[in-house]
């Protein structure tokens, strides 16, 4: 009897370390046919749901960006003839939360509960799904707010190299409008267009479905059948194929009264739609990557000329993909901070990542890794994403063994065949002296003058 | 007999992994977590901008903090942000405390060679701290730089800095912990030594650790790196103090060529007579839960959903901003049709109309308890939360063995306390209305 105590109490104490580094990923069916996968994550506190649509409703046709902001707005607003007060406080009764969104290649929702409130806040998440209210006079609201939100965003200086950065990326089309920050976005948009993409994308025949947490399948299965029970059958879907990029490679310069020099140095990149990706990610982390980049020691270090320098990969949709350094400098130190950029990217494109960089980097990777499956709504939300692209919902186990396989060599050659040898750039200032060779103009509508 | 000790133990290891925290030594405690997490470690040091010398705050409390983690010193020639490769290491300053936090990866065999590292480290800081003048005045620069990106880009929250000073005229509670742009160029070295010598002692520290390591090995750790290191008294903490509350109106009206929308902001601030702090706190949470809720007769359902005079930016906090003085601020965008003069007059009516209703019902108070219960269970559970939440609690000042306390302190609230303070908020007191617009060539 002892020796099972002593047994069942270090299997115990050990099963949870172990749940957490091995997620077990399974592919399950509902008794009424519903496909779906499920994590297994004994002890998380939260079950997490994510329903994904393979969709690109935003980017379809000009005048639709406005979907990505109308439909979470609109669906958010809950059902109808219901107060949407009392359901947010029912929902914050049962610890839950939900969104929809909808973006350039999916569209879908997130869900989290505890499990003794799982079910019952997905009945409430249910009526969401069929029965919206979408009230026009709302969106109308919505619509005027966000102007004023807009107009507000684009009076700083980070957003208006956005801004540029995005038309030097993309020609006119609707790719370029859903990732520009415009003031009419919206103005295109009618509670009808929402109800229309509902009854064209949210099919229960099209939807994956993800769920991560401690509950069993037999607690799942009946609320999540019911969940999507009364959807419409649904089409497939795809997303429009994206507009080639465009380069502009002449520096543009925004003059306007800013505090600080904003510097945007970015590059499109050639990192493909499939699992090596990784590769990106994990090559850019010492160039970038906060107090430990390179960037990081040179402007902030060395010369003193910025609070800090990020850097990140950012997908305009799963086939294009931009490196972006981002930096607000002093006015007097933004000529030396841009040289120095330049500087360290050469170095690291050249020369690419060190042993101790490499080494570092790797280490980061194995050792964080538990820390971030310990939560459901980013397990579920990784494993969606990865099944949405046609990967894998083993995505934890490929990745991992794909990182573990990285070698120096793979990710030195790796920069160089996908990354840009020179980054172009944009700068906001007061006065455009010192920044040679610019197109220089003083307001963003002077942006066709630099050929944008 | 072996196995019985071998149960026993298992007990008592399985126990301690499941624990919320565990006291390693009086100023060091473990937060226990399982095989393969990241180690966490945090130096608390209970002493803010407002510990500032006279209450002047010039943001020597938060430069201090920069410039302990960019001196380079003996045990290490790279700044302390650099000190492990694979490592992420910060540091923040409120106006109570300044933390420095270092995560690393799991190490299998190594967290304890970190820690001892991480230790020895900071027991030096807390006797002196290098760094070379001008690596000083470059860290000042940078700091610069930090306030340019938080204030002067954001026309918002340089008016909030202004309206919070506007409020609090005479106590650090109403001063910015960064300081300002002048202020920031006048800071010295020498500034920031003095400020260390004061409140850098072990009796105003607190060390907290996430991972796995056995609590005696932390303990040996702890115990080597912090051996002769002799307390000394703190001085008087200036924000112990009561401001002044004197009954009157005052307006703010400043106008910005950044900012496209009028925002009107309305404040109160009220004395009310508190017997223990914790209580009280436990009555601001709950009310300030309800009037920022979208419960019935909360500020967004009267100002947003009913009478949609404010816009969905809307914010409400209510605070204790020192010992028995306490604020509700409303905040909000005027919404499209509506005037700014119409949304000070909702505000103030909403404020006044909490305090005649308090908490509308005893089932919402229940819900609201049930469900900070709920989380506070909730969060225990997960080693990251639970780490971070006894952070805070630290660093708010509070003492580390009655977070135990709290949920009882939640379930205690009666109807009739949360009454009492929304009366208190609505008493005469010191009111200020501000109003940002945008300059006329903005709009």
């Amino acid at each position: 009897m002892i020796r099972f105590a002593v047994g069942l109490i270090t299997a115990l104490a050990v099963n949870i370390s172990v749940a957490q580094a091995q997620l077990r990923v399974e592919q399950k069916r509902t008794a009424s046919g519903l496909e779906y996968i499920r994590v297994g994550m004994p002890g998380v506190q939260f079950q997490s749901l994510q329903l994904v649509w393979r969709d690109g409703s935003p980017v379809a046709r000009e005048g639709a960006a406005g979907l990505a902001s109308a439909i979470p707005y609109l669906m958010g607003r809950g059902p109808r003839g219901e107060k949407l007060g009392d359901l947010t406080e029912t929902l914050r009764d049962h610890q839950a939360s939900f969104s929809f969104y909808a973006g350039t290649e999916t569209s879908g929702l997130s869900f989290s509960a505890p499990p003794e409130h799982f079910a019952a806040a997905l009945a409430i998440l249910k009526r969401y799904l069929d029965d919206p209210a979408l009230p026009e006079d709302r969106l109308d609201t919505f619509r005027r707010d966000a102007a004023f939100r807009v107009r507000q965003a684009l009076k700083k200086g980070e957003t208006q190299a956005n801004q540029l950065r995005i038309m030097m990326l993309l020609p006119p089309g609707p790719m370029r409008t859903y990732h520009l920050t415009d003031v009419a976005r919206l103005d295109t948009i009618r509670a009808a267009d929402v109800a229309a993409w509902k009854k064209a994308v949210l099919g229960r025949d099209t939807v994956k479905i993800v769920t991560a947490g401690p509950m069993r399948p037999e607690d799942i299965e009946q609320p999540l059948a019911s969940l999507i029970a009364d959807l419409p059958a649904g089409e497939p879907r795809l997303p429009p194929a994206p507009q080639p990029l465009r380069l502009v490679e002449r520096p543009v310069v925004l003059e306007s009264d800013v505090p600080q020099t904003i510097v945007q140095a970015f590059g499109a990149t050639t990192v493909g739609a499939d699992i090596t990706a990784l590769k990106a990610n994990f090559s850019i982390q010492r160039l970038g990557g906060g107090a430990q980049g390179r960037l990081f020691a040179a402007l902030r270090d060395r010369l003193g000329a910025t609070y800090g320098a990020q850097s990140s990969l950012e997908s305009l949709n799963w086939n294009q993909h931009v490196y972006v350094i981002r930096v607000a400098a002093e006015h007097d130190k933004a000529a030396a901070a841009i040289a120095a950029l330049k500087d360290e990217y050469r170095r690291w494109w050249e020369d690419g990542m060190t042993e101790a960089e490499f080494a570092a980097v790797k280490s980061a990777w194995r050792g964080t890794r538990s820390d971030t499956r310990r939560q459901s709504g980013a397990v579920a939300g990784q494993i969606a994403s990865a099944v949405a692209k046609g990967w894998s919902p083993d995505y934890f186990t490929d990745s991992d063994r794909l990182v573990d396989a990285f070698t120096r060599e793979d990710i030195n050659a790796y920069i160089r065949a996908h990354f840009p040898k020179e980054l172009s750039l944009v700068v906001v200032a007061p006065k455009a002296d010192g920044f040679e060779g610019a197109c220089v103009i003083r307001a963003l509508s002077e942006a066709p003058r630099c050929g944008l | 007999m072996r196995l019985l000790a071998l149960l026993v133990f298992s007990w008592v290891g399985l126990a301690t992994a499941f624990a919320q925290h565990v006291k390693i030594s009086d100023r060091v405690y473990l937060i226990p977590d399982v095989k393969g997490s990241t180690t966490r470690f945090e130096m608390i040091v209970n002493a803010g901008s407002s510990d500032e010398a006279n209450g002047n705050v010039t943001g020597i409390a938060h430069y201090l903090e920069h410039l302990i983690l960019v001196g380079r010193n003996s045990e290490h020639a790279e700044s302390a942000m650099r000190m492990f490769g694979d490592a992420s290491s910060n540091g923040w300053t409120n106006d109570r405390a300044t933390v420095y936090l270092h995560t690393l990866p799991a190490r299998p065999d190594a967290a304890a060679a970190d820690l001892e590292r991480l230790f020895g480290f900071y027991a030096a800081r807390l006797k002196d701290f290098s760094v070379s003048e001008s690596d000083a005045a470059r860290e000042r620069n940078v700091v610069l730089q930090e306030h340019d990106v938080r204030y002067q880009s954001n026309a918002t929250a340089l008016f909030y800095r202004d309206f919070t000073r506007a409020l609090i005229p005479d106590h650090p509670a109403g001063t910015s912990t960064i300081g300002s742009r002048d202020s920031i160029r006048a800071m010295t070295l020498e500034d920031a030594r003095v400020f260390h010598k004061i409140w850098y002692v072990p009796n105003n520290v607190w060390f907290v650790v996430r991972g796995e390591i056995a609590p005696e090995t932390l303990k040996a750790i702890a115990d080597r790196a912090l051996a002769g290191l002799e307390p000394r008294p703190l001085p008087e903490r200036l924000k112990d103090r009561e401001p002044s509350v004197v009954p009157v109106t005052n307006e703010l009206r400043q106008k910005s060529a950044d900012i496209v929308r009028p925002m009107v902001s309305v404040a109160r601030m009220v004395r009310i007579e508190e017997s223990d702090r914790l209580r009280t706190g436990a009555t601001v949470s709950l009310l300030s839960a309800f009037a920022s809720s979208r419960f019935t007769g909360s500020a967004h359902d009267q100002l947003v959903e009913t009478k949609r005079i404010a816009a969905d930016d809307l914010s409400v906090w209510i605070r204790r901003v020192a010992p028995s003085t306490f604020s509700i601020s409303l905040a909000a965008s005027v919404a499209i049709d509506h005037t700014p003069d119409e949304l000070r007059a909702a505000m103030i009516g909403y404020i006044d109309t909490l305090a005649h209703d308090g908490l509308p019902d005893a089932e919402r108070l229940a819900r609201l308890k049930t469900r900070m219960g709920d989380q506070w269970a909730r969060s225990g559970k997960v080693r990251v939360q639970a780490h971070s939440r006894f952070v805070n609690w630290l660093a708010n000042g509070f003492p580390p063995e009655r977070i135990e306390a709290w949920p009882g302190l939640i379930d205690a609230v009666t109807a009739d306390d949360v009454q009492r303070l929304a009366k208190g908020l609505a008493a005469p007191g010191r009111q200020l209305v501000g109003l940002l617009e945008p300059k006329d060539d903005a709009q």
